[in-house]
């Protein structure tokens, strides 16, 4: 029993060292590859409230419910947005079926239409339903799409972080994303982002995103979800924040939550 | 009547309602949150003025009251009623007030099958704003509103939907007509009297059906369709006794097939929607039946940044086209004819058409700025829609804008011209 203990103890601190040495030796790509995998849960179901915060102070609060659901060995991720109010917007429903490797596939329902219509994936710089999100924070970017490099480390609200820059590597894709350059800060501990600055298409700064909480879905796999996150706009000073009111886990959503059907009804 | 339709669909959607769905399917209920509400209230008031420079078309204040009860395991019912207040009214004069139910229907669902029941709307066709394929519900052209929505006419439909991915079956079965209006009341048929309209009685043989297949990929979207029944827009007849001439509206069997898709190819979004109809013409004998026509659709979709662009060739073959002149001793006929053929946009035997809808979404989404536009290549008419909307705040909104048309005098557009060209401004406020 006394030979076991100093075993074990030895095992977790050579584990420990091994994984430091591991993490250390990680790229600014794996790192984000790293970053992207550890938001990806296999099923979640959502009740979030996004604020939209103007330069005057002035509040527009929209509650949406969300679903997400892993396909192709989580190469997919299915993704039902479904506003829930204000009255202005509520019925207004987005499908995406959000790849890693090629454009997505988008779809919105907008009750006065009355039908489901097929949108074009590419101009995700647009704002997400007038916040200062835009469509392109609201599903994972592909890995491929950018070129990174590993500024540093640093701290960002006590949780050490390392520091990303991220470049689009083309110009259509700085257009397709409206920015031209990224400064990411990814947790050490978790892999999960706690802040990006944003810079415009001129190089100037633009946005703030900090992640204030997260919160562990899949504590099996240790997967995350960004329960509160704020973004603000320092060249209009416009602010919008996210927050999850409630959120489950469950990887056994019915695969015909991610149709029209559900989009519309 | 109405009031017991709307006692039956609140009692149908309380009864319906199960109250044991996940955080998901909870949140999917009208009722908007979690909670133990049963059904929900919201809707509109809506203040509209419709003018030209001459007079005042349409001024009216407009409220819509509509209830939701919550989703259940099993379905819901949903009703909105609307009254409206007229202070002017171009159309129809003598009339101060309406109240009507825009909607009253039940949703069920057992397993992949989904059931609406009443009155509702229902919308085919991924073209934009001119859908060949959209037989099921009518349209009515003297409604003042900048939200085209309004212009449809809600009907009694039976609708069943099978889902089985990627496909699904929809059969819509409709057992009253009810015909598209146009604003053809004031037109002067050679000084003959308007008499009432004959249109199909409540019996089975007179009902109307569609039947639509819909593939639903990641790739494309895309249906075909099949529509037998009453076309909604209905012909001039005539009815000549000695000394009593007169004319009236008179509906017709068509049948319709249909299809339609829509897709992205890089950045451009394709879609496209075609119609075949070969209408009955032994239901009646009619002054004038339609010809079979073709109708097709293309058009594409684009998006920069802020604006959005859509743009669509709208074509249209009539088969076994026939031209008649009129002749002294027909004059009448032919005047009949010549308006039937307007009705049914049947003047030439191959028409071809241009749509654009460029729009702006500005100031983070609170102002939106568009203009829809059609130009009739082949008859020389056109319409345009400019539209301002800005939403003051989440639940106000001011519109302004105008519907044009233009046309020669003796073209549908010509006639639209001057009766609804106008103006207008409007407030709304949700709640």
């Amino acid at each position: 029993m006394k030979r076991v203990i100093p075993i074990t103890l030895l095992s977790i601190l050579l584990g420990m060292a091994f994984k430091s040495q591991a993490q250390q030796n990680l790229t600014a790509k794996q790192i984000q590859e790293k970053s992207l995998e550890s938001t990806r849960v296999a099923g979640t179901e959502s009740i979030a409230t996004m604020t939209i915060i103007n330069e005057k102070g002035q509040k527009r609060v929209r509650q949406m419910a969300t679903l997400t659901k892993l396909y192709d060995q989580g190469d997919t991720e299915k993704k039902l947005i479904r506003f829930m109010s204000p009255s202005e917007v509520k019925g207004t429903g987005f499908l995406t079926y959000d790849y890693n490797t090629k454009d997505d596939d988008k779809w919105i329902y907008m009750p006065a239409l009355r039908k489901t219509r097929r949108i074009i994936s590419s101009e995700n710089a647009k704002s997400f339903m007038g916040s200062e999100f835009s469509y392109a924070d609201m599903t994972l970017p592909n890995l491929e799409d950018y070129n990174y490099k590993l500024l540093g480390e640093t701290t960002v609200m006590n949780e050490p972080c390392y520091e990303l820059e991220i470049v689009p590597v083309n110009s259509d894709i700085e257009d397709e994303n409206g920015f031209s350059k990224k400064i990411s800060y990814i947790s050490k501990k978790n892999f999960v982002k706690r802040k990006s600055i944003y810079f415009d298409l001129y190089g100037e700064k633009e946005k703030v995103m900090l992640v204030k909480s997260i919160v562990e879905v899949d504590k099996d796999n240790h997967k995350f979800r960004i329960k509160h996150i704020e973004i603000e706009n320092i060249q209009n000073g416009r602010k919008s924040i996210s927050t999850i009111d409630q959120i489950q886990f469950n990887p056994a959503i019915p695969d015909d939550y991610f149709t029209s059907r559900y989009l519309e009804n | 009547m109405m009031i017991r339709l709307v006692l039956l669909l609140i009692l149908c959607g309380i009864t319906i309602s199960t109250f044991s769905q996940s955080l998901f399917e909870s949140s999917f209920s009208s009722a908007g949150s979690t909670d133990e509400k049963k059904f929900e209230l919201f809707g509109y008031v809506k203040s509209s003025a419709f003018s030209d420079f001459e007079e005042s078309k349409f001024i009216a204040a407009e409220t819509a009251l509509k209830l939701e009860t919550k989703k259940g395991k099993y379905g819901n019912a949903f009703i909105e009623a609307r009254y409206q207040k007229f202070l002017s009214h171009i159309e129809d004069q003598d009339k101060s007030d309406e109240l009507y139910l825009r909607e009253a229907y039940c949703n069920l669902t057992f397993h992949d099958f989904d059931f609406r029941i009443g009155q509702q709307i229902i919308v085919w066709g991924r073209a934009d704003g001119f859908n060949p394929t959209n037989n099921i519900t009518p349209f009515d052209m003297t409604v003042f509103s900048s939200d085209e929505d309004d212009r449809r006419r809600e009907n009694f439909v039976f609708q069943t939907i099978y889902n089985f991915y990627p496909f699904k079956v929809e059969l819509d079965w409709v057992p009253i007509y009810r015909a598209s209006k146009l604003p053809i009341d004031n037109i002067q048929m050679n000084n003959i009297a308007w008499g009432a309209n004959d249109f199909p009685s409540l019996e089975t043989d007179n009902s109307s059906y569609g039947i639509k297949l819909d593939l639903e990929k990641p790739a494309i979207d895309a249906s075909v369709s099949f529509f037998n029944g009453y076309y909604k827009m209905p012909s001039i007849e005539w009815n000549h006794q000695p000394g009593n001439t007169e004319v009236y509206l008179n509906a017709f069997r068509t049948s319709i097939i249909g299809a339609d898709f829509s897709t992205v190819t890089g950045k451009y979004g394709l879609r496209g929607e075609f119609a075949y109809s070969i209408p009955d013409d032994k239901t009646h004998n009619q002054q004038f039946i339609p010809s079979k026509q073709l109708e097709y659709t293309l058009g594409f979709d684009r998006e920069w940044g802020n604006f959005s662009l859509i743009a669509q060739y709208i074509g249209k073959y009539i088969i076994d086209f026939s031209d008649d002149t009129p002749t002294p001793s027909n004059v009448f006929q032919a005047t009949l004819a010549h308006y039937n053929q307007l009705l049914f946009a049947q003047t030439d035997e191959i028409t071809h058409s241009v749509s654009l809808r460029p729009a702006a979404n500005l100031l983070h989404e609170t102002l939106s700025i568009e203009m829809l536009s059609l130009a009739n290549c082949t008859t020389e008419e056109f319409y345009f829609k400019p539209l301002v909307e800005y939403q003051v705040s989440d639940n106000i909104a001011l519109n302004v804008g105008a519907q044009l048309y233009y046309g020669p005098d003796a073209t549908m557009f010509g006639l639209l011209e001057k009766q609804i060209n106008a103006g207008f401004a409007e407030v709304k406020i949700n709640f």
